[in-house]
């Protein structure tokens, strides 16, 4: 005779409320676990989506001398166009230039009041397809707008494009080896707190065996168990975060906060979430799996 | 059993060349002091302990060449009773005679069936709700006997069951022993007491120091014990 299978599920629940203590403290190391792991997630993915808006606005200025005679303007444009990398062109007369700095000066415009636009060299401004929009792929264009003598002066902050570049790849960097020693630590913290919960039930599996209950039907539900506590654990994990990613705009103060909006400071997309619940339930199956391997055997 | 031998990682021999044959139907006493090798030799019966050497038959099968599979099949024709009654706390009385049942997967309905029936044999139906730990020791071991014996095992170990019982109570848990081996259910009862060896009159295996010192056919026991 084989218990149902339904049976098993229906044990895990039980012994989950009738070991409510060692359940709620593996929920808890759970949460803290998934939540530490979650929350630098949260801080990788906001700065590759804010790496990604800065690298949308990558892009080449290229000053031109003022002998440039504007009938060679439009033929500079189409030859500009053609380059490698190029996504767009635009020129930007002298006028254009006084409109834009006036626009960003706002209120305090008044101080380009006597100055002519002549003063601002006409220039182009180069917009560069995805692939280039990096330090690498910007010099290889700069060195190809280079050979018009037309242009005096070619800015793309390079220097901060190559700090920025440099750090994003640290931070990458950091988030896995981090990320791993994380995970690593995470199994083995949740593994032992698991052994705790099934050593506390020690004569319950020794009950168990004394009257000829079969390892499956002893282990299976503790693996149910391992993965309800992965999926409630993470799940707490993921509402604290939210909590707390609303909580630092309420309490910021308030010249951060203007500042933040400028910048888009996001949620884990549902996809990233879901990878954390289902993460949290194969941590929770394999730390049960280790603790009852370690301790039935 | 034949010629079995179990020695302890730490060199102490717990049992020494034993040989027990036990019929259907038998009820035998293995008799000795504290440390004399009873529970282990039970152990190896129950086949939760193996022998350093020698063989374990049941039913024709060596037992010690077999998997954990048939080991817990096995188990489920064994019924096992101990001092210290290994109850579930936090359960109730028929919780924990119910229990035995789930875990080899009988239908509900023949649980409480089964269930009721053997809590009016025991003579505690009217406590099946409460904790186990608000009844008697003698209370207690009757649970644990029935526990052992729910699902008909044809054979019964028991390992000094009677050893933290009172007189009357040592009385009351040997009238359901003596039922269950009238019934045709095989025991093996392990005890120090030879009080209870002569009063009931069984075959009795002597052991000490882990060696089998005499065998008696009933009611007589030499040595220490």
């Amino acid at each position: 005779m084989r218990p149902p299978p339904h049976y098993g599920l229906i044990r895990a629940f039980q012994n989950m409320w009738r070991n409510l203590f060692p359940n709620v403290t593996t929920i808890g190391v759970i949460t803290i676990s998934v939540l530490i792991f979650s929350t630098f997630s949260l801080i990788a993915f906001n700065l590759a989506s804010f790496l990604k808006i800065w690298e949308e606005k990558i892009e080449v200025i290229a000053y031109l001398t003022r002998k440039t005679p504007i009938s060679e303007v439009q033929s500079l444009l189409d030859k500009s166009r053609l380059i490698e990398g190029v996504e767009s062109v635009a020129y930007i007369s002298p006028s254009d230039a006084m409109a834009f700095m006036e626009t960003r000066l706002g209120n305090q415009k008044n101080l380009l009041e006597g100055i002519q636009s002549t003063v601002l060299p006409p220039s182009f401004e180069v917009r560069l397809k995805k692939d280039y929009r990096n330090p690498g792929k910007i010099k290889e264009v700069v060195s190809q707008l280079k050979r018009f003598p037309q242009f005096e002066e070619i800015q793309y902050g390079q220097e901060w494009v190559e700090t920025f570049s440099v750090l994003v790849h640290i931070l990458r960097l950091t988030q896995w080896v981090l990320g791993g020693l994380l995970l690593a630590a995470m199994i083995f913290i949740i593994s032992n707190t698991l052994q705790l919960a099934i050593s506390s039930r020690r004569e319950e599996i020794e009950i168990m065996q004394l009257v000829g209950a079969s390892p499956s039907f002893i282990q299976i539900p503790f693996y149910i168990e391992g993965i309800v506590q992965g999926l409630l654990g993470s799940g707490l994990a993921i509402v604290f975060l939210y909590i707390l990613h609303r909580a630092v705009f309420l309490y910021l103060p308030l010249p951060m906060k203007e500042w933040l909006t400028r910048i888009p400071v996001l949620f884990l997309p549902p996809q990233t979430i879901a990878g954390i619940l289902l993460g949290g339930m194969v941590l929770g199956f394999f730390g049960s799996l280790v603790a009852s391997v370690r301790f039935l055997k | 059993m034949v010629h079995v031998f179990k020695t302890y990682p730490s060199k102490i021999t717990a049992l020494s060349d034993i040989n027990l044959e036990v019929s259907p139907g038998e009820f035998i006493f293995i008799a000795g002091p504290s440390g004399s090798g009873k529970t282990t030799l039970l152990h190896i019966l129950f086949c939760s302990e193996k022998p350093t050497s020698g063989q374990v038959i049941v039913n024709g099968i060596d037992m010690t060449q077999k998997g954990i599979k048939k080991i817990y099949q096995l188990r489920r024709k064994i019924g096992m009773v101990f001092q210290d009654f290994k109850l579930l706390r936090d359960r109730t009385v028929r919780e924990n005679i119910a229990f035995a049942l789930e875990v080899t997967g009988y239908p509900q309905k023949e649980i409480q069936r089964r269930v009721s029936a053997i809590l009016e044999w025991v003579g505690l139906l009217e406590r099946e709700q409460d904790s186990v730990l608000t009844l008697s020791s003698g209370e207690q071991q009757r649970i644990a006997i029935a526990r052992a014996v729910v699902n008909n095992p044809p054979l019964l170990l028991a390992d000094e069951p009677t050893g933290n019982l009172d007189n009357q109570m040592t009385s009351d848990i040997m009238t359901l022993f003596i039922a269950l081996h009238r019934q045709g259910t095989t025991v093996v009862f392990a005890t120090q007491s030879k009080e209870l060896i002569r009063r009931y009159r069984y075959p009795a295996i002597q052991l000490l120091n882990g060696r089998k010192v005499s065998s008696e056919t009933g009611g007589e026991v030499k040595g220490e014990t």
